[in-house]
């Protein structure tokens, strides 16, 4: 029964194998670009999700506050659900960056670190979400005593996250439209092939076989080429990723920038929807095809 | 009366207003060999169609086997039509296959053995004047040699009941003479023959019933 099955099937791809190869290119190209603005939209967001990162609430302490009262205020701050990390830079450390900042060491000449704050950077969790919360954060941790001034970057992730959205909103649109055409695409091809077919399934239907027996092979036959256009896809999408891994390399100096590919639940969702969309169309197309 | 078929007030309407039957009725009986003939249009391959469920009645009633065609299901059908064995006008070859695979056909959707099936299709070849031809592709063969390989599939598994439009329509006198002794064997050994022709010297030499189709009325019931 099985062996059936292979065999006939064998029969089939060997018979028209320039049909079965053409189709299964076309379905794995439509994939591969399909999946690489998959792959550039997962990448966008983790780039974004990346820089904001970089935004941290800076608390200044008031100069002379003791080691002790700054342990409590780090802890306290801790206690905050949307915050990932807060880190202790003392004055000594401040000072350095200053320095660093203004390169003129002359400018930062007769400072001690005495005078500068001490300071603490908060990070969060998921930065853009804090966004519309920050002021009200800040406004309620300037009420601490030992707290000399709150400063962020408002308007840096605002324009981030303006960023962000505005990506997020071209390339869903687009998603949706490749998805749409790479489905009808998929769905056209399976058909072609069948149409090539429709007199033979025709005629097996007309002289006593069951459906089961006329669709195995164009099933088998459907779930091959799934896979195979999946595969081709990925191992094409793998290749474009190593190249471009190494041609972003230092392009955001300072940023290490990680392109990240598909994991393996990503690939079985991807090859299982594959494989679903070419099954249902070779299952309906052919059974229009049953003359019962 | 041991009737295999019966037919039932069938009329078939083809969308949107053809009349191909209009109220044709008649039975046939286990073994008979039964003639249907009738002008070009006359609604002889339509009523060969509704009897093995290709198309249905627009209204009327088959019965093969005492069982309603109309009540089969969609899963029923095939089991129908492996106790048949049909001869198309077309003869609906697969073309790009050889005459074996074409016979053999019949029988691979039966699920029989390899060697079963090759010693069956050889024999029925041999029968129909094709043997040393089973490698040839369908698609080179003439008209004659395909209406043969089309009834060689037809009768290769031993159907209850044989359906036969215009199965010598291509064929010259000794070879009509063959196919037609081929059925008269088959006739012989049980089978149930319809068969439908426009050519009257198929008939008037033997006594067999025949059934005349005009405009989709059947003349004589
Ligand atoms: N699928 C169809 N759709 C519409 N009309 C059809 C269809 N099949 C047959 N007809 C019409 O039904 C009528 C009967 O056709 P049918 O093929 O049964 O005739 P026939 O007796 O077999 O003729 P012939 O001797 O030429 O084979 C014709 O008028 C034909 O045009
Ligand atoms: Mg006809």
């Amino acid at each position: 029964m099985i062996k059936n099955l292979i065999r006939r099937t064998w029969r089939e791809l060997t018979s028209a194998s320039p049909l079965y190869l053409m189709s299964t290119l076309t379905i794995t190209l439509s994939l591969t670009i399909f999946s690489f603005f998959v792959l550039l939209y997962v990448n966008l967001e983790d780039f974004t999700n990346h820089l904001a990162r970089e935004l941290v609430l800076n608390v200044y302490l008031r100069p002379g506050t003791d080691l002790k009262e700054c342990q409590n205020l780090v802890k306290e701050l801790e206690k905050l659900p949307e915050v990932a990390k807060v880190s202790y830079i003392n004055s000594q450390k401040v000072l350095k960056d200053l320095q660093k900042l203004f390169e003129d060491q002359d400018l930062l000449a007769g400072v001690s670190p005495d005078f500068l704050p001490p300071l603490l950077e908060v990070s969060f969790k998921r930065p853009f979400s804090v966004l519309y919360a920050l002021p009200r954060m800040a406004e309620e941790i300037k009420r601490d005593p030992h707290v000399f001034k709150v400063q962020y970057a408002k308007s840096w992730l605002e324009r981030l996250a303006g960023l962000k959205r505005f990506l997020e909103i071209l390339s869903l649109t687009g998603l949706g439209l490749l998805g749409g055409a790479t489905l009808f695409i998929a769905a056209a091809t399976v058909r072609l092939v069948l149409l090539q077919r429709q007199e033979e399934l025709e005629i097996l239907s007309l002289v006593g076989a069951t459906a089961g027996f006329i669709q195995g092979p164009v099933l088998l036959l459907a779930f091959i080429q799934a896979l195979l256009a999946t595969g081709g896809s990925l191992l094409i999408l793998w290749v474009i990723h190593l190249y471009l891994t190494q041609a972003l390399e230092g392009i955001f100096p300072g940023i290490t920038v990680q392109i990240s590919f598909f994991g393996p639940k990503e690939i079985l969702i991807l090859a299982g929807g594959v494989v679903l969309l070419c099954l249902n169309g070779s299952y309906w197309a052919s059974r229009r095809f049953l003359r019962y | 009366m041991d009737y295999i078929l019966r037919v039932e007030r069938v009329t078939k309407i083809y969308e949107p207003n053809i009349k191909a039957l209009d109220e044709v009725s008649f039975a046939v009986e286990k073994g008979e060999l039964l003639f249907i003939t009738g002008p070009s249009g006359a609604g002889k391959s339509t009523l060969l169609k509704l009897l093995f469920r290709a198309e249905k009645p627009t209204t009327g009633e088959i019965y093969f086997q005492d069982k309603a065609l109309s009540q089969l299901s969609r899963r029923e059908v095939p089991f129908l039509r492996r106790r048949m064995g049909v001869v198309f006008q077309d003869f609906k070859l697969l073309e790009s296959r050889t005459v074996f695979e074409n016979v053999a056909l019949a029988l691979e959707i039966l699920g029989l053995s390899t060697g079963e099936i090759k010693k069956r299709v050889l024999d029925i070849l041999e029968a129909v004047g094709l043997s040393g031809r089973e490698r040839q592709l369908a698609k080179e063969l003439s008209g004659g040699e395909k209406q043969r390989v089309a009834l060689a599939r037809a009768v290769v598994n031993k159907p209850k009941l044989l359906l036969a439009d215009e199965p010598t329509g291509n064929l010259d006198a000794k070879r009509t003479e063959e196919v037609m002794n081929l059925f008269e064997d088959l006739v012989a050994q049980g089978t149930t023959v319809i068969l439908a022709t426009h050519d009257q010297a198929l008939f008037v030499d033997r006594h067999q019933r025949v059934l005349v189709l005009d405009q989709g009325r059947l003349l004589n019931p």
